[in-house]
């Protein structure tokens, strides 16, 4: 795989994890995964090397996608004893191993929104940023199965990667309120709870969130407003928060006679120290993280 | 030719300024005809009547039925089903595309056709690691020669069949068959010259991958989308509404421009759309500048300087048929590869009309030359043609520079390649029917 082919996918993870999310991400590539394979032509003897390039490059992506890592991780390992095998062998093996992971994290979602469920209040007003399938399923279910009457501020950002939140609220008649995400500190008082989702969790405590999200965090924090993360355990990176390739951006802008050089950055470090519940499959996880 | 100096030069002029974009089309040609107004060289009653207003019709209802459909989503709909007929192979993006984009343009206007294939396929080719700009080049130049098939397809055809009197059935009868064969010929151009971007991607595991990420994202967004069913079936009946009565011209007796106004406003009442909105997308510029040109032209014509080209530059080459014919066709492509080719159609309009009358040449061999020329020739620069610059615009936005000499390598060859096929295809109706 060359370095511009490996630019385009990160680009392409990037682009799906704006508007997706990154548990929904995970499953979308998984997917991709599975079906590619479905239709690969090659020998006996080129099927591993493709399966280590591909997982290569999965592996080190900008950002990493820590999900689809650890489990492309467990891929590799799972596959490895069928190397010997004949080519539709290791093919069918490498399907089920993948179908196998797309359960797990599909499982490991569902107990996440199970456990969130419990942190949704009638009354309650809830500020929403970027978006999370984790965080929308909690909202959706919470309004629709257990009844509980809240309201929702959506702290907009461009319109592809809000549109899928607010169709979901729309669908469902979640009363919200949408404002820019740079004007939150006209509604924060109303606010009784952040809810957010995370890309990875570092050991060296931090979460790496959507661009803009630290912002937000703060004022939160600074304002007393319970912020809760939502992540399942996958999420959990071993490599600290410097490791995590968080794509910069350097362009050239030309506007109204001024030029400058802007710098952007995919996603935020938002300090764990900021974060007041985290909640994982197993529940409240906060005092149990090992750091 | 009395009185013909003024109206000459201001028309020159007028051209100068489209051509080299110095001032809006349209107010360029509107401000010619106020100068031949002011100094009195026309009256106001004369310069209306010189105006074609079956044409302004045709295409003002057109617009607004394309602008109906668009908001319906089933342009949409119609290329995420195309993206996932690919399945990521590079031939087959180049042929499928191809084929829509060139019914597409043979019903719809070209930029509309393009400003939705052209992004699709450079998601889907950039994500494959290709290089995009083979494909939209393709795409541009396949969306002019599809236009070609149809009276609606392309503003040359719609000027030449209002203002000749061409029915709708006619075009695709003497059309259809150079267009189908230039476009297989560009397809086949393409994929002989650059066999290195057509090698599938089935044996490549990480290629196959990003296919498979950008059929969710499209898949995705798809189901994004909100789709109005009731809407799109309402859009997509008035469109083979006016299609079918386009088609029965000669029984209704219903010329295309009132049809395509009937059923504009069959649509905006049956679909409650917000008409002022659905008016703001008609290109009022477009439709201004049709009418300054019609005027200018008019002039031209009264004051005998059309007649004159005629006869001492077309009609100096005699007349044999061949010849004539051939010639056409080979002006109005070199001519319309450079300079836009709707003032050139209105232009060469009467011109054709003098040499058809002075020497007769069966079934309207002579306009179809003119079409041919117009519609094709338009693929020969980058500026040749509106599909061209928008397509070229688009892949600039998304970050694909295509030079003008980029755009020349590929076009001029393709372009010699149509005219010729064209050449052979006349030839062969002349010598059948004479």
């Amino acid at each position: 795989m060359n370095e511009k082919d490996r630019e385009n996918l990160y680009k392409l993870f990037r682009d799906q994890a704006d508007v997706l999310g990154s548990s929904r991400l995970t499953v979308v590539a998984l997917q991709s995964f599975v079906a590619s394979v479905k239709v690969l032509r090659c020998s006996r003897e080129e099927i591993m090397p493709l399966f280590k390039e591909l997982a290569d490059a999965i592996k080190n992506s900008q950002p990493h996608i820590v999900p689809l890592i650890h489990l492309i991780e467990e891929f590799e390992a799972e596959i490895e004893p069928f190397t010997e095998q004949g080519l539709e062998a290791i093919r069918t093996e490498a399907l089920r191993i993948l179908e196998a992971k797309i359960a797990k994290i599909e499982e490991s979602k569902r107990r996440v929104v199970e456990q969130g469920l419990r942190q949704v209040e009638s009354g309650d007003v809830i500020l929403v940023h970027a978006v999370s399938t984790v965080v929308l399923k909690i909202l959706v279910r919470a309004h629709e199965e257990l009844g509980r009457r809240f309201e929702v501020i959506v702290l907009e950002q461009d319109f592809n990667k809000t549109r899928q939140l607010l169709q979901a609220l729309d669908r469902v008649s979640i009363p919200h309120e949408v404002i820019p995400e740079y004007t939150l500190s006209h509604a924060i008082r109303r606010a009784t709870k952040l809810f957010l989702g995370a890309t990875a969790v570092t050991p060296d405590g931090h979460i790496v969130t959507p661009a803009g999200t630290a912002n937000i965090v703060s004022l939160c924090h600074v304002e007393k407003i319970p912020v809760y993360l939502f992540v399942s355990t996958l999420k959990f990176s071993h490599k600290p928060s410097e490791a995590q390739q968080i794509h910069r951006k350097e362009e050239h802008r030309s506007r109204e006679g001024l030029c400058y050089d802007l710098t952007t950055y995919s996603h935020c470090l938002v300090p764990i120290a900021l974060i007041d519940h985290v909640i994982t499959e197993d529940g409240e996880a906060k005092h149990s993280l090992p750091f | 030719m009395e009185g013909a100096l003024l109206p000459v030069i201001i028309f020159l002029v007028v051209y100068a300024a489209i051509t080299f974009e110095l001032v809006n089309k349209a107010v360029a040609a509107l401000l010619g005809v106020m100068i031949l107004l002011i100094v009195h060289v026309i009256d106001e009653r004369t310069a209306v009547r010189f105006i074609d207003f079956e044409t302004i019709l045709l295409l003002m209802g057109m617009m607004a039925i394309v602008a109906v459909l668009r908001k319906s989503g089933f342009f949409t709909i119609l290329s995420v089903w195309i993206a996932e007929k690919t399945q990521g192979s590079p031939l087959k993006i180049l042929v499928l595309f191809s084929i829509v984009t060139a019914t597409m343009s043979a019903f719809l206007d070209n930029v509309t056709t393009v400003l939705i294939i052209v992004p699709i396929v450079i998601e889907l080719t950039a994500g494959m690691g290709l290089d995009p700009k083979l494909f939209v080049i393709s795409q541009a130049v396949v969306s002019n020669l599809g236009g070609t098939a149809t009276l609606i397809g392309d503003p040359p055809n719609i000027i030449i069949g209002s203002k000749v009197g061409l029915t709708f059935n006619q075009f695709p009868l003497y059309l259809a068959a150079p267009v189908i064969l230039s476009v297989a010929a560009m397809i086949l151009y393409f994929w002989l010259t650059r066999r290195e971007q057509f090698k599938p991607i089935d044996t490549n595991l990480a290629k196959l991958f990003s296919v498979q990420l950008i059929l969710q994202k499209i898949r995705f967004e798809f189901v994004s989308m909100h789709v109005d069913r009731v809407f799109l079936a309402k859009a997509l009946g008035c469109l083979a509404l006016a299609i079918s009565l386009f088609v029965t011209q000669t029984i209704t007796k219903l010329t295309p421009g009132v049809v395509a106004m009937l059923v504009a406003m069959i649509l905006f009442v049956i679909t409650r759309v917000d008409v002022e909105q659905m008016l703001g997308e008609i290109e009022w510029s477009t439709l201004l500048f049709f009418a300054g040109l019609f005027i200018l032209v008019g002039v031209l014509e009264e004051k005998g300087v059309i007649e004159w080209l005629a006869r001492n530059v077309f009609l100096r080459i005699g007349d044999n048929p061949y010849a004539m014919v051939l010639v056409v066709l080979w002006v109005s492509g070199l001519v319309s590869g450079f300079l836009d080719n709707i003032p050139f159609t209105i232009t060469m309009i009467p011109i054709v009309k003098v040499m058809q009358s002075t020497t007769p040449i069966p079934h309207d061999l002579l306009w179809w030359a003119l079409s041919l020329g117009a519609c094709f020739g338009g693929n020969l620069t980058m500026i040749g043609a509106s599909a061209n610059i928008v397509s070229v615009g688009m892949a600039r936005k998304l970050g694909y520079e295509i030079t003008f000499l980029e755009f020349f390598r590929s076009s001029v060859v393709i372009t010699l390649i149509t005219l010729t096929i064209s050449s052979a295809y006349l030839v062969l109706m002349l010598w059948f029917f004479l």
